[in-house]
């Protein structure tokens, strides 16, 4: 993929890019239009969509009593009842109203306080350093899941403290990546000349660094949404997470397997999870491809 | 090599040691009262039986003692009694640990067979239909709630047709093997009990196959892709220019060297594992580390807890680091420092 290819990407005066200097922006975004990108985008777009208009699409009101009681899924009752005869697919609505803003906001504050401490160890070194990646080693050695049970237990039950259980496990991930890519830039002759011509060190950082620094873990975060959409949920199926009569999609899935018969209970939280988190992973994947950001292990 | 493997080993003690202090504060700046795990939410309310279960826990000590009298119990071996089934941590985990090891040791056999062989397929149809259906496959893998999929799984094959296994390690009235490893699959070959070992394997087909989803799609990506790369590397070439068939190449040169890496998914899926163990045993009402783990956070049971977490560090230290050694063997152009 070249610039020629994009016959109105570059002006005229433009000629081929230099060799050393990174794709334009304009043509990374060409190349983002695949069709599997944008089939993700179109889940994703029509979930936001639901969370918008979740009071006017939800045929009742997800708490309360709309019909009888068990209630297979029937023409009115589209995904049925459950053991109160509230309606499933109502409740699955209402709830994307907390699962997916929860999820999207778990990942923000991870990424956000990751990148802070890994770019300050990465760029700062010594002490600091070592102390930082110390405690990030700490918390990745705990098995995700358990430190976040423990923290939600400690916590209490509710989203809010699994929100902060997760963001506990998940800022190493991005504190490492970060701090990485930053060892890497600070080598790099720009960042040298930068110096060298004058510029401060933190306006260094600011405008140099952490620019090409970030799209790594911007693609990982949005890889990373997925699996935290399913550690929110799982978190409250297992009690130390959302609480009934939440709508939560886990929640529901515990209430689902409390009437292990009435398959439906669960079956509709768990497709509605399904279907963002495979399109969310689906546009992780493709922009990963794309950027050609180099696989990370963890 | 060596002075890889002593550094690694120097660091353990250190990371073992933040995770029980983490875990041991957690613990003690719980929102609820512990007593009431320990006694029951009834007995809160007498004073005479809360002074004494505070005396014989511990509770009425400072903070920075009861952390050195554990700290010194824990170096003796002795993880605490676990304030829910008042009985040792160590010796609760010893029972349920096996039941976990056998049902993640399938559930990675699984993976890397089955992951194998589709990123080999899906790198051989590269660009055609088939690789395409692999790759949705993968993602799918990585994108199912683990516990929502045993739960349909459970109702589908076991409750509606009747052609899987349902939950627990063994079918209601059938008596668990005599005792010698803790695996049943492994105790009831040993005690030569034909019938006991089918039922045994049976019940695990379907939560490790569950399990295995999770890990499914990293294989399948890492398979492909070094397929791909090694494919259009010089050694293929040149035995192709010598007149092997692409078939020969493939099977004797380059899948050889793809699927070295594959060893490396060991260390990264433990995580997911036991993240898989936690859900899928509380579906499959497994008796392992998972449920273990489940119903002393449930309780505010931190003795328990800790211990797990102190256990799962374990694990995923010791696998992440054999791991590196295992990958260092199997490939010598790898050079750990």
């Amino acid at each position: 993929m070249t610039l020629a290819a994009a016959p109105d990407a570059a002006s005229p005066t433009a000629g081929p890019p230099p060799p050393g200097t990174e794709v334009p922006l304009r043509g990374r975004f060409r190349r983002l239009l695949t069709p599997s990108i944008l089939a993700g985008a179109a889940v994703v777009a029509a979930w936001i969509l639901v969370i918008a208009f979740a009071g006017v699409l939800a045929p009742y009101d997800p708490y309360a009593v709309a019909g009888p009681r068990l209630s297979p899924p029937t023409g009115e009752f589209l995904l049925g009842t459950d053991t109160l005869g509230r309606d499933v697919l109502s409740r699955v609505l209402h709830g994307a109203r907390l699962s997916l803003p929860i999820a999207l906001a778990t990942i923000s504050i991870a990424a956000l306080v990751g990148s802070v401490v890994g770019a300050v160890a990465g760029f700062y070194g010594g002490i600091v350093d070592a102390v930082l990646m110390r405690l990030a080693d700490i918390t990745m050695a705990f098995p995700s899941i358990l430190l976040a049970m423990a923290v939600a237990a400690a916590l209490g039950p509710g989203l809010t403290n699994s929100f902060v259980a997760i963001v506990v496990v998940w800022w190493p991930i991005y504190a490492r990546l970060i701090r990485g890519q930053i060892l890497s830039i600070k080598e790099r002759e720009y960042v040298t000349s930068a110096r060298a011509i004058g510029m401060s060190r933190l306006r260094t950082l600011r405008k140099h660094v952490l620019p090409h620094a970030l799209t790594p873990v911007l693609v990982s975060a949005t890889m990373d949404l997925g699996m935290i959409i399913i550690l929110v949920a799982s978190l409250s199926f297992l009690g130390l997470g959302a609480l009934p009569p939440s709508p939560e999609w886990g929640a529901m899935i515990t209430e689902g397997s409390a009437n292990f018969y009435q398959w439906w209970i669960a079956a509709g939280p768990g497709l509605a999870m399904v279907t963002i988190v495979l399109a969310v992973n689906f546009l992780g994947d493709s922009l990963r491809d794309v950027l050609d950001v180099r696989t990370r292990v963890r | 090599m060596i002075r890889f493997v002593a550094k690694r080993l120097a660091l353990m003690p250190l990371l073992l040691w933040g995770i029980v202090t983490i875990a041991f504060l957690l613990s003690h700046a719980v929102a609820d009262n512990p007593l009431a795990s320990i006694v029951g939410e009834r007995n809160l309310g007498n004073p005479d039986v809360v002074r004494a279960a505070t005396e014989r826990w511990g509770l009425d000590k400072s903070l920075p003692e009861q952390y050195f009298v554990y700290i010194a119990n824990l170096l003796q071996g002795d993880m605490g009694t676990s304030f829910r089934t008042k009985a040792p941590v160590g010796a609760d985990l010893a029972v349920r640990l096996p039941a976990t090891l056998e049902l993640a040791a399938v559930a990675l056999v699984f993976a890397i067979v089955i992951g194998t062989l589709l990123g080999v397929l899906a790198a051989r149809m590269r660009g055609k239909l088939v690789d395409g259906v692999v790759r949705v496959l993968a993602l799918l893998g990585s994108s199912l709630p683990v516990f929502w999929v045993g739960l349909i799984f459970l109702f589908l094959f076991y409750a509606t047709l009747g052609v899987a296994a349902g939950p627990g390690r063994l079918s209601a009235r059938v008596i668990p093997p005599p005792d010698a490893t803790g695996f049943y699959t492994v105790d009831a070959l040993l005690a030569g009990d034909w019938p006991l070992f089918v039922d045994a394997f049976q019940h695990l087909l379907m939560p490790a196959l569950i399990m295995s989803l999770a890990l499914l799609g990293t294989v399948i990506r890492i398979v492909r892709s070094q397929m791909l790369e090694e494919q259009g590397s010089d050694y293929a070439r040149t035995a192709r220019a010598k007149g092997m068939t692409r078939g020969q190449v493939l099977n004797r040169h380059v899948l050889r060297n793809a699927i070295t890496p594959v060893i490396t998914i060991v260390g990264v899926s433990v995580g997911l594992l036991i993240m898989g163990a936690v859900l899928i045993e509380t579906i499959f009402s497994w008796n392992g580390i998972g449920t273990y783990a489940v119903e002393s956070s449930r309780a505010l049971d931190f003795p328990a807890i800790t211990g797990v977490c102190l256990v799962g560090g374990c694990i995923f230290l010791v696998a992440n680091l054999i791991t590196d050694i295992a990958y260092a063997v199997v490939d010598p152009r790898v050079r750990l420092s």
